[in-house]
């Protein structure tokens, strides 16, 4: 397959260019380049670039997603120095291996070799892969200041997470769009897509972290424990008239025993429902842009995204139509 | 008609702004008319001016006039950190009362007319003068008006409350609290508490602010606080009642000026939201408002948009963001709190910009360069694009980040920064510099405050449920500033992106092979490679010959170490550091190449000697640059960044 294709040169190059970090930060992120995931990001820059009419050069395209999977393990560094997280992809994280400051030099320079590949690929790209990181990092304070707000407007954590995820994958389209010289009304549709699309994709891993079933490596219920509310635990705060779950997260003593208890609270509150409503109307917009794309095998390849996320994050019940 | 009065300017209000902007404008040669109540004698409370307040007011020559109380030194406790000794030179105390009287003295001598009454109606005429009724019946019509009306009642976002206490001592030093927060609650909004002693024996002034409320009793919590954590407060007695007025810091550079009048001072939302200190505000916007309208004499509309727009460069960093205000105070609170014990360098000037009533006046360092006034003039006005762009870049997100930049109270020539040997190196070849340049040069100064955060000892981890603030504000902060300035580049010099890049990632490989105790990598190497880029980039962009650009790369890198060895050098001294750091510090987070364990007169020998070789060296090298401008600010930035050697 192509796509595969397309992925394992990303990889290929992500390890060779980890590989050329000096050795006092480099185990950190060969370490996470090898183990890269499921590279949605760099496949959906791909899956753009599939618009152009003669197809994308498949090197600089490969090239692209990497700088776009680097600025995303830059900040999957920095994230589990600020959230401790001991694991990442199944495996102890930098944080836990090699301590707070050597974790955020490390993402340093994963942000570096982003910026320096990108560099090398032109200017324009530079310029989209900066946008995009300015973003993230004020998508990360905004993030963390509002730790345990149990009050968060969802305008503000939509605004978040628009910030923190959707800038990223938005970046992921542009690329995309840019490197198939796409028409500028197709290279918009696609930015709306990735925004939509990385919004979404943030309410619906949120909807996860209520599911212990489907997150393997991952500390259950971590996030209430830093005061960090997803999108569910926010909609249910918003219908909680008697004000049992703020109390709850608001306890100082609350231990990662008491998941279950918040958990069972937010669904009986109607939280996780109206969270995957809100991912739903993301999606929606998702599919507003697709029916104005260009009509072919490559908007088959993109609306695919869409089922893949939809079936990855909702297991078990299928999602409202609303 | 004896009871009609014009003037050019009615000044109302004859507090502590207004009485400022009356005596600025008789110095100049302007007779204002100040119309306000004279606050009745009696029962008063000290306030604290800054030390950029006394120099304003030293220059008014209204100091000698008022009976102040010189302050050295502040002890600052956050959360339940150490308390910390800080110097604020220049600062002093001075009872409300006097400041008033004697600065409405100052003023009427200096050619002000005062008239004790109140304005009751302020109309603006077609054509644009105003006309103003007075309580005392008295008409009078200005061409331009200057409200300096105190905290708008009706608008408070918050109180402030002073009481004089006595039985307590503090030797010419102030001590301020900013206890931690006591939730988690993120809408929690800061209390602050100082203490200022008064030229009375044994008489302070406690005063205390917090933003977001308005009622409840302050008072009474800060001397509970300080009487159960402070033995020199044991004894405290109350004279007096508490003076309780509103607070606000709504200030915004748009609601500076309305209805064509200048607002000066609380009554434009000047306090500072942390710690509610106005009088700082209350003097430099009374200046400003001074200055622009006897540039503007004759013409009222260029003078308010002068003063909007040199207010609006004047007060950054608290008053920016509007949507998420609450949340960023409780972020910076949060952090100042859990950082308290912290002598990272980002940490230490985080407390004094945020705190210090000084602002960032000592940031960068007492020295200034030596510069002749030609160059001077060629290189400020870079300096301030630099400063300009900078502070546009960062502060509508993270206005209190933006407050680091910038020394609101010096001239930006004169300070040692990066952007000085970058503007030299720029010019080195003999071409001047184009002002395009200040775009990478705020983003070089973006990224060596983004460099410096990820300098210095890393948090004691938190064991307790919840965010870890000392590491996540180091991450944030340091993000966020090292995102920015990729921003900058990659919008203005596209050209250098890859170069740029390249050189954060020199960085950080430095820094962590420097934590690596087996590397043998000195400390030296991460300050040299962060002057190198400046120096080289700029001489590369300049069109200098390589034989040149090398030449600057040596002595970008010289510079790196001779401001590592100046820190040893002053730290060693037990004076205060460009870093805010001290010998331990430097010590503890592997900053510096001194060993800890060596007695402080061979150490100190042993940092002269290095701070020594490096700028001779420098110096040496900067004979093989043509350009004598280029030679002239890179010499005087080696000399300016070397202290002079202490004599044995």
């Amino acid at each position: 397959m192509i796509l595969a294709d397309h992925n394992e040169r990303v990889v290929r190059r992500m390890v060779e260019l980890a590989n050329s970090l000096p050795v006092a930060v480099r185990p950190a992120v060969v370490e996470l380049a090898g183990r890269p995931g499921k590279l949605l990001r760099a496949s959906l820059v791909a899956a753009c670039a599939a618009f152009g009419p003669g197809g994308a050069d498949p090197g600089r395209t490969a090239r692209l997603g990497a700088v776009v999977e680097l600025l995303h393990l830059a900040s999957l560094l920095h994230d589990d120095v600020i959230d401790r997280a001991d694991i990442r992809r199944g495996v102890p994280s930098a944080h836990a291996k090699f301590g707070a400051e050597r974790a955020s030099l490390a993402g340093l320079a994963c942000f570096s070799l982003a910026g320096m590949e990108a560099a090398e690929l032109g200017a324009g790209i530079s310029r989209a892969v900066a946008e995009a990181a300015a973003g993230l990092a004020y998508g990360e304070m905004l993030d963390v200041e509002r730790a345990f707000d149990t009050r968060l407007s969802l305008d503000d954590y939509l605004e978040l997470a628009q910030r923190k995820t959707g800038d990223l994958f938005q970046l992921c389209c542009v690329l995309g769009a840019a490197e198939a010289r796409l028409v500028p009304d197709v290279a918009r549709l696609l930015a709306r897509f990735g925004t939509a699309f990385g919004v979404a994709f943030q309410l619906l891993d949120d909807c996860l972290d209520l599911d212990p079933d489907a997150r393997s490596g991952k500390p259950d219920g971590n996030d209430h424990l830093l005061g960090v509310f997803g999108a569910p635990t926010l909609c249910a705060l918003h219908r909680d008239h008697t004000g049992e779950l703020a109390a709850l997260l608001m306890d100082p003593a609350l231990r990662p025993e008491d998941g279950p208890k918040v958990r069972a609270l937010v669904i009986d509150l109607g939280g996780l429902a109206a969270a995957r409503s809100l991912a739903e109307d993301q999606l929606a917009t998702c599919e507003s842009a697709l029916t104005e794309l260009p009509p072919g095998e490559a908007l088959e390849g993109l609306a695919a995204y869409l089922t893949l996320l939809r079936e990855t994050t909702c297991p078990t019940t299928s999602p409202p139509t609303s | 008609m004896p009871d009609d009065i014009s003037t050019d300017v009615l000044i109302v209000g004859a507090g502590p702004a207004g009485a400022t902007t009356a005596l600025a404008l008789a110095r100049r040669g302007i007779r204002p008319l100040l119309v306000g109540p004279l606050v009745p004698p009696g029962e008063s409370h000290d306030v604290l001016l800054s030390g950029p307040a006394v120099r304003a007011l030293t220059l008014l020559d209204a100091i000698p006039r008022l009976p102040i109380l010189k302050i050295d030194s502040a002890e600052l406790r956050c959360g339940d950190g150490r308390p910390r000794g800080l110097a604020v030179t220049g600062s002093a105390a001075c009872s409300d009362g006097a400041l008033r009287g004697g600065l409405i003295r100052a003023a009427t001598d200096a050619g002000a007319t005062h008239l004790n009454a109140k304005a009751t109606e302020i109309v603006l005429l077609p054509g644009g003068t105003h006309m103003v009724e007075l309580s005392s019946g008295v008409t009078v019509t200005a061409r331009h008006i200057v409200m300096a009306t105190g905290a708008p009642s009706g608008s408070p976002n918050g109180t402030a409350v002073a009481q004089r206490l006595t039985g307590v001592r503090l030797d010419e030093s102030i001590v301020m609290r900013l206890p931690a927060p006591a939730t988690s609650d993120p809408r929690e909004t800061p209390v602050f508490v100082w203490v200022t002693p008064s030229s009375e024996d044994s008489v302070v002034t406690v005063g205390t602010a917090q933003l977001g409320v308005q009622d409840v009793d302050l008072m009474a919590r800060a001397l509970r606080d300080l009487a159960a954590t402070d033995p020199r407060f044991h004894d405290a007695i109350p004279i007096g009642v508490p003076h309780s007025g509103p607070l606000s810091s709504t200030f915004s550079p748009e609601a500076a000026v309305v209805n064509d009048r200048l607002h000066i001072g609380d009554a434009a939302g000047l306090a500072n939201p942390f710690t509610g200190e106005g009088i700082g505000g209350a003097v430099e916007s009374g200046l400003l408002a001074a200055d622009c309208i006897a540039d503007f004499v004759d013409d009222p509309l260029s003078a308010a948009s002068a003063y909007r727009s040199r207010l609006a460069a004047s007060y950054v960093g608290y008053f920016e963001t509007a949507r998420h205000a609450a949340r960023r105070y409780h972020l910076t609170w949060r952090v100042l709190s859990a950082t308290a014990d912290s002598d990272r360098p980002f940490f230490a000037k985080a407390r004094r910009t945020v705190l210090l009533p000084e602002g960032i006046s000592s940031l960068t360092g007492t020295e200034r360069m030596e510069l002749p006034s030609a160059i001077g003039a060629v290189l400020a006005p870079f300096l301030a694009a630099c400063d300009e762009i900078g502070v546009a870049t960062i502060r509508g997100e993270w206005p209190f980040l933006a407050r680091l930049l910038i020394a609101a109270d010096s001239s930006p020539h004169e300070r040692l920064r990066p952007a000085v040997p970058f503007y030299a190196a720029l010019a080195a070849a003999g071409r001047p510099p184009s002002p395009e340049y200040a775009a990478l040069g705020s983003a070089i100064e973006l990224a060596t405050l983004g460099a410096m955060v990820f300098l210095g000892p890393g948090g004691t981890p938190t064991e307790s449920r919840g965010v870890d603030w000392s590491s996540t504000s180091v991450v944030l902060a340091g993000d966020f500033l090292l995102a920015q300035a990729t921003r900058l580049v990659a919008v203005h010099a596209p050209d250098i992106a890859w170069s740029f890049s390249d050189w954060l990632g020199e960085l950080a490989a430095l820094r962590a092979e420097r934590l690596d105790p087996g590397s043998g990598t000195p400390a030296e190497e991460v300050f040299s490679a962060l002057l190198e880029f400046p120096a080289r980039i700029g001489a590369q962009l300049g069109g200098a010959d390589s034989d040149v650009v090398e030449t600057l790369r040596e002595y970008g890198r010289l510079a790196g170490r001779v401001f590592l060895h100046a820190e040893d050098m002053l730290s060693l001294r037990g004076r205060p550091t460009r870093l805010d750091a001290t010998r331990t510090a430097l010590a503890e987070g592997r900053v510096s190449d001194i060993d800890p364990a060596m007695p402080v007169a061979g150490a100190l020998r042993e940092a002269q000697a290095s701070c020594g070789r490096a700028s001779a060296a420098a110096l040496a090298a900067v004979v093989a640059v043509p350009d004598e401008t280029a030679t002239h600010i890179l010499r005087a930035f080696i000399t300016a960044l070397a202290p002079a050697p202490v004599c044995c």
